[in-house]
């Protein structure tokens, strides 16, 4: 399969001399295109966090809640560690 | 076949994503990301790349976790503070809680910060063993 991938525009850096436009996109079909050893259909991995600041350009007030939670959690945690140093 | 077009636009997106997390532990983290903005947004795209090539991942797009991750060890390695490493740890917590609705097992979370703290955490997990165990506890493999 041709993969036809402008690479010092997605990477902002020039290829280096000597080097392959195939060999330096670090043969981006096995990532980008469909393999043998990959599943035929691509998986979507983003959370729901990021799928929501996507629809709404901000993070949502759960993310703002948990994050508070979260905060708690962690001051146990630095408590727990400097007893354990 | 995706377009590369569209996956370069959604690196962007994420990465912008990810910089709100950050913004949200810290402003000063937001503020130093982009001042090393240059570096750390092709840094962190080759590792998310790499690590898609040597787990033969056929992705639909970029994954967020995944950008955390490897933006925390990036600014972690220029900046030398490990506070990024530690908000790192608490960003995928939280993600994972809101995927998965539970938070990751503190005692899991209490090791990886040990092992932080004592700069054994790559002998201890690898390249993407921290990124996998948030991954995985956010798809209830854990």
């Amino acid at each position: 399969m041709k993969i036809e991938i402008d690479y010092e525009q997605f990477f902002n850096e020039p290829l280096e001399k000597n080097t392959t436009l195939y060999d330096a996109v670090f043969d981006k079909e096995e990532i980008f295109f469909s393999s043998p050893q990959v599943p035929k259909h691509p998986q979507n991995c983003k959370s729901n966090e990021a799928e929501y600041i996507l629809a709404n350009g901000s993070v949502s007030d759960k993310y703002l809640k948990l994050k508070g939670e979260a905060d708690a959690r962690y001051i146990n945690l630095k408590t727990r560690l400097s007893s354990d140093i | 076949m995706q377009d590369i077009s569209i996956l370069k636009h959604d690196y962007l997106q994420t990465f912008n994503c990810v910089k709100k997390y950050f913004g949200i532990e810290n402003k000063a983290f937001e503020q130093e990301i982009q001042e090393h903005i240059d570096k750390v947004y092709t840094l962190v795209l080759k590792d998310a790349i790499n690590y898609c090539k040597d787990n033969k991942v056929f992705i639909k797009n970029f994954d967020d976790y995944k950008v955390v991750y490897f933006l925390a060890i990036r600014m972690h390695e220029i900046t030398k503070n490990k506070a990024y490493m530690l908000a790192m740890l608490k960003i995928l917590d939280i993600l994972v809680k809101q995927d998965s609705d539970k938070f990751v097992n503190e005692d899991m979370i209490f090791k990886i910060i040990l092992h932080i703290e004592k700069d054994t955490w790559q002998e201890k997990y690898g390249e993407y063993g921290i990124y996998s165990i948030f991954k995985a506890c956010s798809k209830h493999l854990l």
